[in-house]
């Protein structure tokens, strides 16, 4: 009977980290782990988490709280920069595909393909049923050059995109707001 | 004739001897582990310094180790007092709030780094509240930077980082408290201030 409640016990306290993990978000684009490039090749790597984008959002709320407010419902971005050279150029192309075919699968929508040379951008959206922007990844190789793999996890509206697009000038972000507001589709 | 009093007072003072020169000791002894404390890495930057080393297994000598901790930071925000200084000066003063840092260096050859050996330093890290914001590579050199990963406050900024350059490593981390440099009334001005304001000054 004691070891039984030993046991059980012992099992209980090893699923516990488990209970406490936070749940993947529906934004959230597995890239996997990446290794560095050897040969001179750069590796950058960077994943700010809710709190540090919430203290930045906290920073410009009076400055401008449409911003502010569209930082608040930011609650991850990670951006992976691989340099590209002869001995993971094969491996990097086959990552995108993946990552690519992943995110189809699992009904991520992709909103911009572009071709040119040797440049290869794709954009991806993740909507829940309100329109809601849950995710935004984008994935660009570009030929011998690097591979950059980013994703933005929130909770965005599409109207917040069009605003900061408006403010800050950048037309493919007005452009990206507009194409998903519900009135859109 | 009662001659209790008189057998009593000396063993008293004793006592109070006795009390007096340990708690001196023990004054002393806090002093001294307060100033070798100030040669040695703060258990954080001790376990990215110690994963690193494993991470990249070399013959790692110390350089220097330096460690402002919050008795020394407070003794200068406490002398600054003294001394007439300007308002943002002061504001720096206020806002530190402990630093250390560490410089070792190898006379090995510098190889390209163990990726799964680094995945290690962030699981170090992570076990002890850190999350890693920031790493940059290339060959040889590493750049690390890691945030709490709860309780990131203005009040209470804390970071740990880790650069290694050649035959080179520096591992440290700071806190600083940012209240006192965002309450200067520049600083304050310059927050409040609409963007579509401070862009209209620009143009201006």
């Amino acid at each position: 009977m004691k070891r039984s409640i030993a046991s059980l016990l012992v099992i209980g306290l090893s699923l516990l980290p488990l209970a406490t993990l936070p749940a993947a978000e529906p934004g959230q684009a597995d890239f996997g782990n990446f290794e560095a490039p050897g040969n001179g090749g750069e590796f950058v790597e960077v994943n700010l988490p809710a709190n540090l984008i919430a203290l930045a959002a906290r920073f410009v709320e009076k400055q401008d709280a449409d911003v502010a407010k569209l930082l608040a419902s930011v609650k991850q971005v990670r951006v992976n920069v691989i340099g590209v050279n002869d001995t993971n150029k094969e491996g990097l192309q086959k990552r995108v595909q993946k990552v690519r075919t992943d995110l189809a699968s699992q009904g991520w929508e992709r909103i911009v393909t572009a071709q040119q040379q040797e440049q290869d951008v794709s954009v991806f959206l993740k909507m829940d049923q309100n329109s809601t922007i849950q995710g935004l990844t984008v994935v660009v190789i570009d030929g011998s050059k690097q591979a950059v793999f980013a994703n933005i996890v929130g909770n965005i509206k599409p109207e917040q995109l069009t605003m900061l697009g408006e403010k800050l000038n950048i037309e493919p972000l007005k452009k990206m707001g507009a194409v998903t507001a519900p009135e859109a589709k | 004739m009662n001659t209790q009093p008189i057998a009593i007072r000396p063993r008293g003072s004793a006592r109070l001897v006795v009390l007096l020169v340990l708690s001196g000791f023990a004054v002393l002894m806090l002093c001294l582990a307060g100033l070798a404390s100030c040669f040695f890495l703060g258990s954080d930057a001790r376990t990215l310094r110690n994963a690193f080393f494993k991470a990249a297994p070399a013959a790692w000598h110390q350089k220097v180790a330096v460690n402002i901790g919050p008795v020394a930071s407070g003794a200068v925000r406490l002398g600054s007092r003294f001394f007439k200084t300007p308002p943002e000066a002061r504001a720096g003063i206020a806002a530190f709030r402990g630093a250390e840092v560490g410089i070792y260096r190898t006379s090995e050859s510098p190889r390209n780094l163990d990726v799964s050996g680094l995945a290690q330093v962030d699981k170090a890290m992570a076990r002890r509240g850190w999350h890693r914001i920031v790493k940059v590579m290339k060959d040889s050199d590493l750049v690390m930077v890691f945030l709490p990963a709860k309780s990131l406050t203005t009040a209470r900024m804390r970071c740990c980082f880790l650069v290694a350059h050649g035959n080179d490593l520096v591992v440290g981390s700071a806190r600083c408290d940012l209240d006192p440099v965002l309450n200067l009334p520049e600083v304050r001005k310059a927050l409040d201030t609409p963007w579509s304001q401070l862009s209209l000054a620009r143009g201006n």
